[in-house]
């Protein structure tokens, strides 16, 4: 399978603390790719950089087989990027939220209009289109979060914790969506604390500690390296022997 | 690429109902209440039109031969001459209803002015400096003196002084309108969003200038016509005055984003933009009118919000004005500066992450 994105000696620094330790990824396109961690093991400053939100000290950003850093401009309209926060204005109705931030990728007039709606229909929120983000429920602001991300057709779309703090059917929801997203085409690397979502939809997992990978592979291939017997143990308690149980407060 | 991030943003600000009251409401209730309270002091300096000023001399004065020349002068700038005895200027003044009284020495001269008639006295000082400044130089005769717009005595009262006056203040309060937009970024790291879709720091920018300029202008402009319409403010030059307006309302708006893009903090910014426009505003004439007050000119001079202020009065009450092009220039040199370093700030705390 084609590369799509590979972080290569990845490295961040923060004094005199490493945050991210010479990391090498490779995501392949088509998959749904699970980045994993506890509190703290960098997994937000990975995010950024692949961002280009923050300049690694060392290493780069291969997206599309091209340095990301130095092709922001061509690249850009390709990555969609759902934040953990609710990255949307409460005082715009959704339909000017969306169209807000789908602009911004150079898309107006009539196509503008179409991914509009495309987007709100993705989401399932065309009939609230007209009514202010600010009085939507948790659930329906994070679907709308997912609207403004989508409608320049990225062909890789990051879901930073898409699913903090939203009940069962909004969480359900959004996984049938990235399901759905990964089978028109897009590739999603998925970041979460939630082991069975990342279960259930990740194609392949990278468990993330002290800055660096301390295992990946599918779902099983993790199971394997603390358990022969694969049905006996969950990702939960792969990640905790991976990461150890002591807390991790920053 | 920022037309709708633009147009969004505007939106945003435009519809929050606090800016409404804050820029429209505002400015028409504060220039209702300050015009109001104020307007015996404005009263008492109307404009002046003719008027009788007596006058004496003695025998022996050196100005004897100037007299004739003088008494034309004054009747071709409305002000009357009537001889009286020497040593009587009070009693005269009392006695005869006159408005100012000059008395001749031997080589001097002094005014006495009526405290119930304060812009004639001015009148009659400034025709008496005027004529023997030319005297002492020797060319009377070829002298042209004209009294038309004598900026000491404005013809101005409280309703169009306030009136306008307001409009600038609340033009330079101009960040407050953004606030909520601000706010509203920080919480939810849109800035985050926007760099990933390859914003430049420039054009983030200009996508909360544009916008806030819009409102605020918007905005203005409406508590502008509700000036004109409920109190009777009088613009003057209304094209002109749009040009100041706009001008400073850009100039604030640029001063107030550099501000939050120094102290990364809403709070921070609204608090240091309103301590340094209060005291601008309280040297260069928002609350004491700078007609009256005691400051020294050179103090008021450094004050942007003095140029504002003072080309817009006189385009009200005299319809032109000196200090037009400074109340133009100095906005733009102080969007020049803001803007250029608002972008540099943000730019270089990108580089930095």
């Amino acid at each position: 399978m084609e590369t799509i994105l590979k972080t290569v000696d990845l490295t961040k620094r923060y004094d005199n603390r490493t945050v991210v330790d010479n990391l090498n990824l490779e995501i392949k396109k088509g998959e749904v790719f699970g980045l994993l961690g506890p509190n703290g093991a960098g997994k937000s400053t990975t995010m950024n950089m692949i961002c280009n939100l923050i300049k690694p000290d060392f290493g780069s950003v291969e997206f599309m087989g091209k340095d990301f850093r130095k092709n922001k401009r061509e690249l850009s309209g390709k990555l969609g990027y759902i934040p953990q926060h609710l990255a949307i204005h409460g005082n715009l109705k959704a339909w000017e939220n969306v169209e807000l931030f789908t602009s911004l990728y150079g898309i107006k007039g009539s196509e503008l209009k179409k991914r509009i709606d495309e987007s709100l229909e993705y989401v399932g929120l065309s009939e609230r289109r007209n009514d202010y983000a600010k009085t939507f429920s948790g659930g329906m602001k994070r679907r709308l979060n997912i609207a403004c991300a989508i409608g320049h057709h990225p062909e890789l779309i990051i879901f930073d914790e898409p699913t903090v703090g939203i009940d069962p059917q909004s969480r359900n929801f959004i996984l049938e969506k990235i399901r759905e997203s990964n089978k028109n085409g897009a590739t999603v690397i998925y970041t979460s604390h939630y082991m069975e979502e990342v279960e259930a939809i990740c194609t392949r997992i990278a468990i993330m500690d002290n800055g660096k990978v301390i295992a990946s592979g599918t779902s099983e291939e993790l199971k394997k390296l603390v358990s022969d017997d694969v049905n006996s143990i969950t990702l939960e308690e792969v990640f905790l022997t991976l990461t150890g149980k002591k807390l991790r407060d920053l | 690429m920022i037309r709708y991030l633009i147009k969004n943003n505007f939106k945003i600000m435009f519809r929050n109902g606090v800016n409404l009251i804050i820029y429209i409401i505002g400015p028409v209730i504060v220039s209702a209440v300050l015009s109001s309270a104020f307007s015996a002091i404005f009263e008492s300096y109307e404009g002046a039109s003719e008027f009788k000023a007596g006058y004496s001399i003695e025998e022996d004065s050196n100005l004897y031969p100037y007299i004739d020349t003088l008494k034309d002068i004054g009747e071709e700038n409305g002000v009357y001459f009537v001889e009286y005895e020497p040593g009587t200027a009070e009693e005269s003044v009392r006695g005869y209803d006159l408005r100012g009284f000059v008395e001749f020495g031997p080589d001097s001269y002094t005014v006495y002015k009526s405290n119930d008639y304060q812009t004639e006295g001015a009148v009659l000082e400034y025709l008496m400096n005027t004529f023997f400044t030319a005297m002492i130089s020797g060319d009377i005769e070829n002298t042209e003196i004209r009294i038309e717009h004598p900026d000491y005595a404005p013809a101005i009262d409280s309703t169009d002084y306030y009136g306008i006056i307001y409009i600038i203040y609340f033009g330079w309060l101009a960040i407050v309108c953004a606030a909520g937009l601000l706010s509203n970024e920080r919480k939810h790291n849109i800035p985050e969003r926007l760099q990933v879709s390859n914003l430049s720091a420039f054009q983030i920018y200009m996508s909360r200038l544009v916008p806030l300029v819009c409102s605020v202008g918007l905005s203005l402009g409406i508590a502008a016509v509700c000036n004109s319409l409920l109190l009777g403010v009088h613009w003057g030059n209304i094209i002109l005055s749009s040009v100041i307006v706009l001008a400073l309302i850009v100039a604030a708006s640029s001063f107030g984003l550099m501000l939050y893009e120094f102290t990364n903090s809403t709070v921070a910014a609204i608090f240091i933009a309103f301590a340094l426009i209060w005291t601008m505003g309280f040297i260069g004439g928002t609350f004491e009118s700078y007609i009256m007050s005691s400051m020294p000119e050179w103090l008021k001079h450094l004050m942007p919000i003095y140029h504002s202020n003072r080309a817009l009065v006189e385009l009200s009450s005299m319809g032109k004005s000196d200090y037009v092009i400074s109340a133009i220039t100095i906005p733009c040199a102080i969007t020049a500066v803001c803007s250029a370093m608002s972008v540099g700030v943000a730019g270089l705390r990108r580089r930095v992450r």
